[in-house]
C-alpha cells in the first residue's frame, strides 16, 4: 500500500493527459466534422467524394494504423516539415497523438451530425421558411433542437469511445493513465497498477454514461 | 534497400493479414456466443446472474481494449509464475495469440451482449406463446422462433461492433502478436518506410472491413427474407 501512495502522483498525471487528448481531440474533432457536413451539404461532386472517402478512411482502419502513419510518418516527412516550420509541433507526441485522434472522432461526428440533421422532419424545416424564418433562426431554433436530441445518444457513445481509444496513445511514448502504469508495471512488476488504473477507466466510463443518461431524460421530457 | 526486400515484407504484411483474419475468426463467434448467454443471463430470475452479467458488460466496455487485453497477458502470465513457484506448472508462457483472442473476444461479448438484449425485449411473446402451445420444447422454440428474429434485429447494430472488434485485432500488436499491425510496423522500421507500409497496411485494413461488411449485408438479406414490408 505504501508503494502505491508513490505511484499516485504519476498516476494522476496521467490522468490529466488522458483528458487532454480526450477533450482536444473531441473539440477539434468536432469542429472539423463540422466543416465536413457542411462541405458535403453543398452537394459538389468533388468535395463530397473527398469527404466520404476520408470518412471511409478513417472508420475502415484501425486508431492505431492512423496514430502509426502520423507519428512515424511524419519522421519521413522531418526535412519538409521541418521547412515548413512544423516539426517542433510533430516531434511531441501527444500532438501527434491529439492530431490522428482528431482526424480519427471527426469521421466519425460528421457521421453523427449528417444522421441528426437527416432525421428533422422536412415539414419542420418547410413550416419554418413558410413563416419567413431567416435562415440562421431556423438553423438555431429548428435544426440544433431537433438535431439535438437525435445526436444526443451516438454522440456520448463517440466521447465513450474516444475516452478509451485516447489509451493508444500509450504506444507511442505519451504517459497518459495507460502509459504511466504501463512505465510503473515495467518497473515494479506491481500489478496492481493496472487494476487501480483500469478501475478508474471503468469508473469514468460507467460516471459519465450515466450523466448522459440522466441529460437524455431531461431533454426528451422537457418538451413532451 | 533492394526491390526483393521491399517485395519480402510486402508478403509478410500479407502473412500478418493472415493472422489479423485468424483472430477476427475465432473472437467473433466466440463472442457472440458468449454475449448471447450473457444477454440471457441479464434476463434471468436468479440475482447473482443477472448482476454477474451487468457486471461482466460495464467492466469490458469501460476498459479500454488495449487495457483489457493487457491485464489478461500480465495478469495470467502472472498467475501462471504463481502456480510455477509453487511447483504446480513447469514454465509455462502464455501465448500472445491465445491472450489476444481471449481479450477480444470478452469485449466483442459485452458489446454483443447489449446488442441482443435490446432485440430480446423487442420479441413477440405472443409468436413464443404459439410456439409453447404446439408443444415444442423450450430449446426448440430458442432456435428456430427466438434465434432468427433475434439475429434479424440485431445484426445492424451488431456489424458496426464487429468493425471495432476487427480493428482493435490491431492491438494484439503490442503484445508481440505477429499480426498486419505490427508486421507493418517491423517493415516500417527495417525500410525506413513508415509512410509506405503504414498507407498498405490501412489499405488493407480497409479491404478487410469492407469484406466483413459485405458479409453482414448479406445475412441481413437472408434474415430478412421472409418478412413482409407493409407500405
Amino acid at each position: 500500500m505504501f508503494s502505491f501512495l508513490s505511484y499516485l502522483p504519476k498516476l494522476l498525471q496521467g490522468l490529466l493527459i488522458t483528458l487532454e487528448l480526450t477533450f482536444a481531440s473531441l473539440i477539434f474533432g468536432g469542429l472539423l466534422a463540422l466543416c465536413l457536413v457542411a462541405l458535403r451539404s453543398l452537394r459538389i461532386g468533388v468535395l463530397s467524394a473527398l469527404v466520404i472517402s476520408f470518412s471511409a478512411f478513417m472508420r475502415g482502419t484501425p486508431l492505431l494504423a492512423q496514430l502509426f502513419l502520423i507519428y512515424y510518418g511524419s519522421a519521413q516527412l522531418q526535412p519538409w516539415l521541418k521547412e515548413m516550420g512544423l516539426w517542433f509541433a510533430f516531434s511531441n507526441p501527444i500532438v501527434c497523438a491529439i492530431f490522428a485522434f482528431s482526424l480519427n472522432t471527426a469521421a466519425y461526428q460528421a457521421e453523427i451530425f449528417r444522421g441528426a440533421i437527416n432525421s428533422i422532419p422536412r415539414g419542420q424545416i418547410e413550416a419554418a421558411r413558410a413563416m419567413a424564418m431567416p435562415k440562421l433562426l431556423i438553423l438555431w431554433r429548428i435544426i440544433v433542437p431537433l438535431g439535438g436530441r437525435q445526436a444526443l445518444r451516438p454522440y456520448s457513445n463517440e466521447v465513450i469511445l474516444m475516452l478509451k481509444g485516447s489509451a493508444v496513445a500509450s504506444v507511442v511514448a505519451v504517459y497518459d493513465m495507460l502509459g504511466s502504469a504501463r512505465a510503473i508495471f515495467a518497473s515494479t512488476y506491481d500489478y496492481s497498477v493496472y487494476v487501480v488504473v483500469g478501475v478508474c477507466y471503468v469508473l469514468a466510463v460507467e460516471g459519465f454514461r450515466r450523466l448522459l443518461k440522466l441529460i437524455e431524460r431531461k431533454v426528451f421530457y422537457q418538451g413532451a | 534497400m533492394s526491390n526483393e526486400q521491399f517485395i519480402g515484407w510486402c508478403w509478410q504484411l500479407l502473412a500478418g493479414a493472415v493472422v489479423t483474419v485468424e483472430i477476427t475468426l475465432i473472437s467473433l463467434p466466440l463472442g457472440m456466443i458468449l454475449g448471447m448467454a450473457v444477454a440471457l443471463a441479464k434476463l434471468s430470475r436468479y440475482r447473482l446472474m443477472m448482476s454477474g452479467a451487468e457486471v461482466f458488460t460495464t467492466v469490458f466496455r469501460g476498459l479500454p481494449e488495449l487495457m483489457t487485453l493487457l491485464i489478461l497477458y500480465y495478469g495470467l502470465q502472472m498467475l501462471l509464475q504463481q502456480g510455477s513457484e509453487l511447483g504446480l506448472v513447469i514454465d509455462v508462457q502464455i501465448p500472445p495469440f491465445a491472450a489476444g483472442a481471449v481479450a477480444l473476444t470478452l469485449v466483442a461479448a459485452a458489446y454483443s451482449s447489449e446488442n441482443f438484449l435490446t432485440a430480446l425485449r423487442c420479441l413477440d411473446r405472443g409468436q413464443l406463446e404459439a410456439a409453447f402451445s404446439f408443444g415444442m420444447r423450450r430449446y426448440q422454440v430458442f432456435i428456430r422462433v427466438s434465434i432468427p428474429q433475434l439475429l434479424r434485429a440485431s445484426l445492424p447494430s451488431l456489424s458496426n461492433n464487429c468493425m471495432n472488434i476487427l480493428k482493435d485485432t490491431s492491438l494484439v500488436s503490442i503484445i508481440a502478436l505477429d499480426d498486419l499491425m505490427r508486421k507493418s510496423y517491423l517493415a516500417a522500421g527495417n525500410t525506413k518506410e513508415p509512410i509506405f507500409f503504414f498507407m498498405l497496411a490501412c489499405v488493407i485494413y480497409l479491404v478487410l472491413s469492407g469484406v466483413l461488411l459485405l458479409l453482414f449485408s448479406c445475412a441481413e438479406r437472408y434474415f430478412n427474407r421472409g418478412v413482409v414490408r407493409h407500405v
